[in-house]
């Protein structure tokens, strides 16, 4: 018997046999194509625990995951032993609205979450493009992000607590359950966006926000990019409640009118802010863009649009499907993905010198950015997903990252084909730092053994 | 400590003076947390990352322990030299090197003032928005160690959601970048570890910040009560109905009675609570909000419901609250401030325990918190001179922290752990919670000579001290803003 196979009789005896997966039932759970030795769905933190030291005991990679929305996520891992699943961890554990606090085991899927809290009026303050099967331990684990971070942050910024099991099946928690905490190291901070390296979230404390009482949205055609730099900057700086400010360049306009059926400007550039209030106070707001940006002198006459009500919930729910690219999540995708974090000043710019490189290429590429905070997603289409033409794609990327690093940005390679992510660092360049994270790493997880391989640096 | 070590020392910082004479170490044998006291053995004033990295290397030569210190306004003995050693008095590096308002972010050095960024860029219309009691005199490096919070923090955060990236020297005298002027940087989030390190992870010698545009309005409230109970319902009232003021904060009757001592602005006397209420943002709908506000106060029980007419007397009410420690120093020779924190629904409940407490060890307890963060600063006043009540000031501490703890709350919300609060860590943490961060510290700091015998738990007691600043601006704190701004890089 392989040393595998005596681990999976070891976790059946665990998990039971209805919660552990092995052979061909496993292909679905397979990591940029490469599929696990075994999938693990603990009911609760004593049999995860279990389940862990068993792995330690075996010295078994332990893949952690949630929904498996976001597995493409990282570098390909070279050997998939155990994929260990917090989708049987689905209890809300505590919700004090008065307290605008929830805490949640890990495998609670955030549509579900949102509806619930919703009830009472409130909402969690994240919104990345999320699947149906999206979990909030997943989300705070790949620390994924959409256009509200701009007026609520990121999971770094909602999250109060975390309980974690470590790479030997050791419990432990970081923060508390209220709002404000200084009490010992923020590791919160730590484990969000470590992709499961350093240990594997099982419960989170959030902090939560009181539902804005209404929304509007508004689109503005861009003509020219040396327009966008003036139209930022006005648009920052005005007296609004603004939660969203998206810059699409005209792919992205154009796929997404096809995918919503909306009518969105044929204009180089769109810049979409989004206010919230009463409709009182959105209206006023809405006025006021639309003033100040009328007093830009700019290279072509303003067009606007306005979404509301359904129109609203349209375009931005396919603004995130977009985002996401719905088609294809396995190793071929029918897109690359590159996410940008920028200075906003840079932007148009770097926008500008994209569409440069882009204008060679067909189809084109689609360009949708958080402006306002300087994250920028480029999606370069990959003409056959079965078999990419991965010197094209190396050169594209070779191209880009000489914008990134002339605008002294950084860039994460959110999707590619497997057969281009072995060609590059998925995460970039580490920086001075690395070596204090390859010590962090080590230090939680001395055997190598939880995500191995898959983070920055080979991490 | 030995002379040619001071020599070496003082070769580094020249032209500025090392100090080391018994009685200049005096002002640096604690910080504001008093009850602890220990000298270090000299005192350097670095004006360079390069100077930080030379002294560090020279500790780590000598096995010598070394502190990094701001303004010394902690409340936690963060600054303390618990093991002698050098301290690394960061007060020259008060520089701005970079302000950047098209991308809202300004690059200065640890040594700042945190009021004087905001004063400096006040004029364009930004500020930065964590605003400690003490921002007249704490430094920016300091709030990053120590997470610093303030009343306004409630709406916009702490210090660490406004900080995007620090240049560290860690213990071994090797410089990092950590985040930086962009977000999401791939990788480990270093930045959001070392807030809050309390200064045992390594030096911050350069700091990128957050700034935000001023609110385009205000509206402060002050809304009295009969009782503690009663405003504290409120407070859930107003957080239950989904307002987010930009603070929410409370003071009791002896609180209320020492303010208005000190800022005569006709606080009524009588009162058992109030609220202070402060709403920003953009106008439109601040009258409705405000007016919602007045009516879940009136609910509660409410006495009376003022909000102020001009700036000046949003000033005066503000000036009452951010030196109401400073005021609570009026009715007693001493007092020493906790620091702890409940989920606000508990707020009722945990101020009933303070008073059982104040009862049970017959000392007089005053308050003055941020209620909406359920942050509560319960102010024990006692007399140092009197040896037996200071011995029930320390046990009243205790039970003031324990009740915390009890009600699903933390130790410390914004003033941090360092020495004062280490050995009750384990109220709160399991030994594997613990070990985790001490094995976390030793990635940093293995050979713990940088700021040794703070956080987790080794020797000491468990208890606090305090001390406030006035904020006003005068006009040497004007020169002080315009000498760091001296040499930025502005891009308008």
């Amino acid at each position: 018997m392989s040393t595998l196979e005596g681990l999976a009789t070891a976790l059946e005896s665990v998990v039971g046999s209805t919660h552990l997966r092995t052979n061909t039932t496993v292909a679905e759970y397979a990591i940029d194509g490469v599929p696990p030795a075994m999938v693990a769905f603990p009911a609760d933190a004593a049999q995860m625990a279990d389940v862990l030291r068993l792995a330690a005991e075996y010295q078994a990679t332990v893949f952690p995951r949630g929904g498996g929305s976001h597995t493409f996520i990282g570098q390909t891992p070279a050997r998939v032993d155990l994929v260990l699943s917090v989708q049987r961890l689905q209890r809300q554990l505590a919700y004090e609205p008065a307290d605008l606090t929830t805490t949640v085991q890990a495998g609670v899927r955030f549509a579900e979450l949102q509806h619930i809290l919703s009830g009472s009026g409130q909402f969690l303050a994240l919104d990345p493009p999320v699947t149906t099967t999206t979990t909030i331990g997943g989300m705070v684990a790949t620390n994924v992000s959409g256009p509200r971070r701009l007026l609520y942050g990121t999971a770094r910024d909602v999250l109060l607590g975390l309980t974690v099991m470590t790479s030997d099946g050791r419990r432990t928690k970081a923060g508390g359950r209220v709002v404000k905490n200084v009490t010992g190291y923020d590791l919160n901070k730590l484990y969000v966006g470590s992709l499961g390296t350093l240990a594997i979230i099982i419960e989170l404390t959030c902090k939560l926000h009181p539902l804005p009482p209404g929304e509007a949205t508004l689109g503005v055609g861009c003509a020219h990019h040396t327009d966008l730099r003036p139209m930022l900057q006005t648009i920052v700086q005005l007296p609004l409640r603004l939660n969203s400010l998206e810059l699409l360049n005209a792919a992205a306009c154009e796929a997404l009118a096809a995918h919503t059926g909306l009518t969105l400007a044929d204009t180089a550039y769109m810049l979409i802010a989004r206010v919230e209030g009463t409709p009182a106070m959105t209206q006023s707001q809405e006025q006021r863009l639309i003033e100040a940006l009328q007093r830009l002198p700019l290279t072509r006459p303003l067009r606007l649009h306005t979404w509301k009500d359904t129109e609203q919930e349209r375009f931005w729910s396919g603004l995130g499907a977009l985002t996401r690219g719905e088609s294809g999540t396995g190793p071929s995708p029918e897109a690359m993905v590159v996410k940008a974090s920028l200075l906003m000043s840079a932007l148009p710019a770097f926008c500008q010198e994209v569409q440069e490189i882009a204008a060679q290429a067909e189809p084109a590429w689609s360009i949708i950015a958080h402006a306002g905070s300087g994250i920028i997603y480029v999606s370069i289409p990959v003409h056959n997903p079965a078999g990419p033409d991965v010197e094209r794609l190396l050169a594209h990327l070779l191209a880009l990252d000489g914008c990134v690093a002339r605008w002294q940005g950084r860039r994460v390679i959110e999707r590619a084909p497997v057969a281009v992510k072995q060609h590059c660092q998925v995460w970039g360049p580490p920086g001075d730092d690395f070596a204090l994270m390859r010590a962090i790493k080590a230090s939680f997880d001395p055997q190598h053994r939880l995500n191995p391989g898959r983070f920055i640096g080979g991490l | 400590m030995e002379k040619h070590i001071l020599q070496e020392l003082a070769a580094i910082v020249a032209p500025l003076p090392v100090l080391s004479a018994p009685e200049e170490m005096l002002v640096y044998e604690c910080d504001g947390h008093t009850l602890d006291k220990a000298a270090p053995s000299a005192v350097a004033f670095p004006t360079t990352t390069e100077q930080v990295v030379a002294i560090v290397k020279l500790a780590s030569k000598y096995g010598l322990p070394f502190v990094a210190r701001g303004a010394g306004t902690g409340l936690s003995g963060g600054a303390l030299a618990l093991d002698g050693g050098f301290i690394i008095e960061m007060c020259r590096m008060n520089k701005i090197l970079e302000i950047d308002y098209v991308n809202q972010r300004a690059v200065v050095q640890p040594g700042l003032v945190n009021l004087h960024l905001s004063l400096a860029v006040a004029d364009t219309g930004y500020y930065y928005a964590p605003d400690p009691s003490s921002q007249g005199a704490c430094t920016i490096g300091g709030n990053v160690a120590e997470n610093s919070g303030g009343p306004h923090t409630l709406k916009y955060g702490v210090t660490t959601n406004h900080v995007l990236g620090l240049e560290v020297v860690l213990p071994d005298g090797a410089v990092v970048h950590v985040g930086g002027p962009t977000l999401d940087t791939p990788g480990y989030d270093l930045t959001g570890l070392f807030v809050g390190s309390e200064g045992t992870f390594g030096i911050v010698t350069q700091v990128t910040v957050r700034l935000l545009r001023k609110p385009q309005a205000w509206k402060t409230i002050v809304a009295f009560f009969a009782s503690v109970d009663a405003a504290s319902n409120a407070v859930s009232g107003i957080i239950g109905a989904g307002i987010i003021p930009a603070a929410l904060e409370m003071m009791d009757n002896l609180a209320i009675q020492a303010v208005e001592a000190a800022i005569q602005a006709g606080l009524p006397l009588d009162a058992g609570a109030l609220l202070l209420i402060e709403l920003d943002g953009i106008a439109d709908g601040m009258a409705e909000d405000a007016a919602r506000i007045a009516t879940i106060c009136q609910q509660h029980g409410c006495k009376g419901v003022r909000i102020a007419r001009d700036e000046a007397e949003r000033a005066l009410l503000w000036k009452g609250r951010k030196e109401a420690f400073g005021a609570v120093g009026r009715l007693s020779p001493n007092y020493y401030t906790h620091d702890g924190v409940i989920p606000r629904t508990r707020l009722p409940e945990a101020l009933r325990r303070l008073q059982q407490i104040s009862a049970t060890y017959g000392l007089r307890i005053a308050n003055v918190f941020h209620a909406g963060d359920g942050n509560l600063h319960p102010l024990v006043l006692y007399d140092e001179r009197d040896a037996e009540e200071v011995k029930r000031v320390l046990q009243a501490g205790e039970a003031i922290l324990r009740t915390c703890v009890d009600l699903g709350g933390v130790l410390s919300g914004e003033h941090g752990i360092g020495l004062e609060k280490k050995n009750c860590m384990p109220w709160l943490f399991t030994d594997d919670d613990l070990e985790v961060m001490y094995r976390l510290r030793q990635v940093f700091n293995p050979r713990q000579l940088c700021n040794p015998g703070k956080i987790i738990p080794l020797r000491g007691r468990c208890r606090c001290g305090a001390v406030t600043t006035d904020d006003t601006v005068t006009p040497a704190v004007r020169e002080a803003v315009t000498a760091a701004m001296e040499g930025a890089h502005v891009h308008p």
